[in-house]
């Protein structure tokens, strides 16, 4: 009798110490669980890089639209005072953002060799900026250093006016120039000829057909908007 | 007799213990490497999503034209087709105000769980010619 009773407060016992344990083994794992929701991802130093320097160069891009367009408007002005503003406010923006983040980032650029230039004659529009500029960036681990020659050209030029029976024939052709990655992009941009919206026909050239109603002289002006949103013209007569 | 078998019984005892706590440190240890191991990965793969998502958006040049138009609903739907259909996400956009990021909008997307695992990537955009404020948008991403 005495047995008996012993085994079954050996059994008691046993199974005590087990939900004991597995209690405390539950408890454990949760913790675990629990200490590592917010996970800390190191950020990638390359993408973070990439997008700094795609943006940089929309960024002159940007700066090139507002140029064409108060040039356009004959707004008087010192094109080294805006580029500045713009990549001074871009940058204090950037070194806000990513220092916060762990990186130590740095972007200079000299303000004495930014050139803008631009051709407008009769039949074609043509603007340009060149900026130059150090981007560096670097965590723990890795350091990365890369100047950018940033020259970005807007050109749009009427390259053919031809004219059969009642219609006028046109040729476009609207480039965007990055001259840092030596590519031309013609991507996105709307052509309008004598307030028509152009065909895209590859390679930068777009082409319309006009009406033609009355006599003398006609006058072919042209638009383009690019990415940006810069406003380009080109003017012919015939 | 009695007084030898009530010693094994404690000896029994004490071994049935001993071993149990082994035995349960041993899989809590196992378990929580493979667990961080294993969260890890996962925090790697959301992270490594919601840039791609980002990066195609930018590259492709919506993801500027959606921020700028303030067009949240395009934005969330873009970037709903951009990421696998068991991944969630929401997003804050802000704007770059007097040496500041200010909340323009947000939370967008899917309600953020209380608990678990989210990850959280960003991109910045540069400006737009009807408004060259910079904007920032944070994407958060859990599945």
């Amino acid at each position: 009798m005495l047995t008996v009773k012993k085994k079954a407060q050996f059994y008691t016992m046993a199974v005590a110490i087990i939900a004991v344990v597995l209690i405390t083994t539950s408890i454990i794992i949760v913790g675990i669980r629990n200490s590592i929701q917010n996970i800390e991802v190191s950020e990638d130093i390359y993408f973070v890089f990439d997008n700094i320097k795609r943006e940089t160069l929309e960024r002159v891009e940007l700066i090139l639209a507002n140029l064409t367009q108060m040039d356009k408007n004959e707004v008087s002005f010192d094109y080294r005072e805006i580029t500045r503003y713009y990549l001074d406010t871009w940058i204090n923006c950037l070194r806000s953002e990513y220092e916060n983040r762990g990186f130590k980032i740095h972007l200079s650029y000299n303000l004495s060799q930014i050139v803008y230039v631009k051709n407008w004659n009769k039949s074609i529009s043509e603007s340009s900026i060149k900026v130059n500029l150090s981007i560096q960036i670097e965590n723990e681990e890795v350091k990365i250093e890369h100047v950018i020659n940033a020259t970005h050209t807007f050109k749009l030029y009427i390259s053919r006016v031809e004219q059969i029976g009642t219609s006028f024939f046109v040729e476009v052709n609207f480039t965007k120039i990055i001259g840092n990655l030596n590519e031309i992009g013609v991507d996105y941009a709307t052509v309008y000829i004598n307030g028509t919206a152009a065909n895209y026909v590859g390679g930068g050239v777009y082409e319309a057909k006009l009406t033609y109603t009355g006599s003398g002289t006609v006058t072919i002006y042209v638009t383009a908007t690019a990415p940006s949103g810069v406003f380009v013209e080109a003017l012919t007569t015939k | 007799m009695l007084l030898l078998n009530r010693k094994k019984a404690q000896y029994y005892t004490i071994d049935f213990i001993v071993a149990s706590i082994i035995i349960l440190g041993v899989l809590s240890l196992v378990y929580s490497q493979y667990y961080i191991s294993y969260e890890q990965d996962q925090a790697i793969y959301l992270s490594n999503l919601g840039n791609r998502c980002l990066n195609v958006l930018a590259e492709s040049g919506k993801l500027s034209q959606t921020v700028y138009n303030e067009d949240w609903e395009t934005l969330s739907k873009l970037i709903d087709l951009t990421l696998p259909s068991n991944v969630y996400f929401s997003f804050y956009v802000y704007k770059w105000e007097n040496g500041n990021w200010v909340q323009i909008a947000g939370p967008l997307g899917e309600n953020m769980p209380s608990s678990g695992e989210i990850v959280k990537t960003t991109y910045i955009l540069s400006g737009n010619y009807t408004d060259p404020s910079p904007r920032k948008i944070e994407l958060y991403l859990w599945e």
